[in-house]
């Protein structure tokens, strides 16, 4: 096999030498973006980029050759990354490197490199060799399959907690209501009522786990019926976050069974997505306010509102966009606004960003995600 | 009055599925395996038999299965605990298809009693 790929390579150089029009072809039809720089010019000027370049970053050849290719990169690209290429190029090595970068659009994209040190015939450093490719949809399906697991995983360990909680209430709640007649003592009974009380509200607790888990999660149904989907996924996100957190509902519809074209847990996803984000804005204090209602006949709305520092205006588009995230917060992917804006706009609708709740000191008003769905008559 | 055969893994609700039936002036013979169900139910006349089909231990819906294959056997209630992550998920539908009445825990007194004496007093 070995020697058999050796005279594979040569057999390439031969014709390499006699037809220079196979290197061409092989650059212009790679679908793999391929740039060159010239390692004997100062600042690594690119001295070639093939058509899946042009093509990715919406740059011409002409505005691309010349320069140096950090060109790509921008406002959130992490410095980390750019120090790693710049470390393999003073020591001439090939390396690997995921990164941020913007097309000429300035739409950011995930971009994967390889950067690797071309040698001449006499060993000395001619060039730098690029290759890359744009991975930002595989990236957001992978986040996607990714939460959609984790709410299956959920989903089925909250379903088996739930039947063991029932299996410890149950005996509670029965012996005590079953009992409690032939309780003479009005003072006792008054104890009595008061623990079947409490036991009958872990119940309910333990019921709402219940209902999050019994197949809902596990349903490739692509419908999500309203209000209960949306109750459903409400319960689940309260237990994701702080106590501190204030969650109002309206669900107030005129109509009762609203059918909504998205499977629940996808549904489940963006409103846990866009109710978190709102949880951090408020830093885990503030108030999230959650309504659904019907309009123009056809149509559902869902908002989301609450009393953080809002988004301006300007930068309301941006908060869909791969990436974006107020620098702050370094935990989250980055992709969480995005997927949900691709799984809405997948099934027809849309997200609006508006103004939501007046903040606690009354001076700013916090942030609103709508989103807009058509319902399934 | 009622022969009703409980059968229950979970010691603590089998007591109080028990106890309330007691209450209402049943008669129960309790145990906590299916298959001790069955040998039971083989001994003795029962109108009713209850039990758990999603005890890990011992599986529930062969008893359901059983019971209802034979020709005149007693009615039967099916306990289920609902949830996901359980696998036997066919088995549980036939099994509940098959029982007379089903009872998805949890349930109150007044449920079980209800159930029962729907099923008894005709
Ligand atoms: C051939 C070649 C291709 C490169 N391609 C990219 C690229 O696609 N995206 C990117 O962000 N940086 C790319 N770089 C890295 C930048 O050009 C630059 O080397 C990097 O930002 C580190 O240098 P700096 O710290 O001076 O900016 C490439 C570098 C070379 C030599």
């Amino acid at each position: 096999m070995q020697k058999q790929s050796d005279q594979g390579y040569q057999a390439l150089e031969t014709i390499l030498g006699d037809s220079p029009d196979l290197l061409k072809s092989l650059l212009e039809g790679s679908p793999d973006t391929i740039s060159l720089s010239d390692a004997r010019q100062p600042d690594l000027p690119l001295t070639y980029v093939n058509p899946s370049f042009c093509e990715t970053t919406g740059y011409g050849s002409e505005e691309a050759l010349g320069r140096n290719c950090r060109f790509l990169q921008g406002e959130d690209t992490n410095q980390d990354d750019v120090s790693i290429i710049r470390k393999a190029i003073a020591e001439r090595l090939p390396v690997d490197v995921v990164l941020l970068n913007y097309k000429k659009s300035g739409e950011p994209f995930i971009n994967a490199l390889r950067m690797a040190p071309i040698f001449d015939k006499s060993g000395d450093l001619s060039a730098f060799l690029g290759i890359q490719r744009d991975i930002t949809k595989e990236r957001l399906r992978t986040e996607r399959d990714l939460a959609q697991n984790r709410l299956e995983a959920l989903g089925t360990a909250s379903g088996a907690l739930a039947h063991q909680l029932n299996n410890l209430l149950h005996p509670i709640t029965s012996l005590i209501s079953l009992h409690l007649p032939d309780i003479a003592d009005p003072a006792i009974r008054k104890d009595l009522e008061v623990s079947l009380y409490s036991a009958r509200q872990a119940a309910d607790l333990s019921n709402n786990l219940l209902g999050l888990s019994r197949g809902k999660f596990h349903d490739s149904s692509d419908v999500t019926m309203l209000p209960d989907g949306l109750i459903r996924a409400v319960e689940l996100v309260r237990l994701m976050l702080p106590p501190t957190i204030t969650l109002e509902t309206d669900f107030e519809t005129p109509a009762k069974d609203l059918r909504v074209p998205i499977s629940e847990t996808l549904f489940a996803q963006v409103i846990i997505n866009i109710v978190t984000n709102a949880a951090q804005a408020t830093k885990n204090i503030g108030i999230i306010r959650i309504e659904l209602s019907e309009f123009e006949d056809s149509r559902v709305r869902i908002s989301i509102a609450d009393n953080g520092p809002g988004i301006p205006k300007t930068l309301r588009d941006k908060v869909f966009t791969p990436f974006y995230s107020s620098k702050k917060e370094k935990n989250g992917s980055g992709l969480g606004l995005s997927v949900v804006l691709q799984i809405i706009n997948k099934v027809g609708g849309n997200i609006i960003v508006s103004d939501g709740l007046i903040q606690p000191d009354g001076d700013g008003i916090g942030c609103m995600f709508t989103i807009d769905l058509q319902k399934i008559t | 009055m009622c022969q009703i055969l409980l059968i229950d893994d979970m010691q603590p609700v089998r007591h109080a599925i028990a106890a309330t039936l007691r209450k209402a002036g049943h008669e129960v013979v309790e145990t906590d395996d299916g298959n001790k169900g069955l040998e039971i139910v083989s001994k003795k006349q029962f109108d009713l038999v209850i039990t758990d089909i999603m005890m890990p231990a011992s599986d529930g819906t062969d008893v359901v299965y059983a019971l209802k294959s034979a020709k005149a056997g007693p009615k039967v209630i099916a306990m289920s605990g609902g949830g996901a992550g359980i696998p036997a998920k066919e088995a549980l539908q036939l099994s509940t298809s098959q029982a007379d009445a089903v009872l998805k825990k949890p349930f109150t007194n007044e449920d079980l009693i209800e159930t029962v004496s729907g099923l008894t007093s005709n």
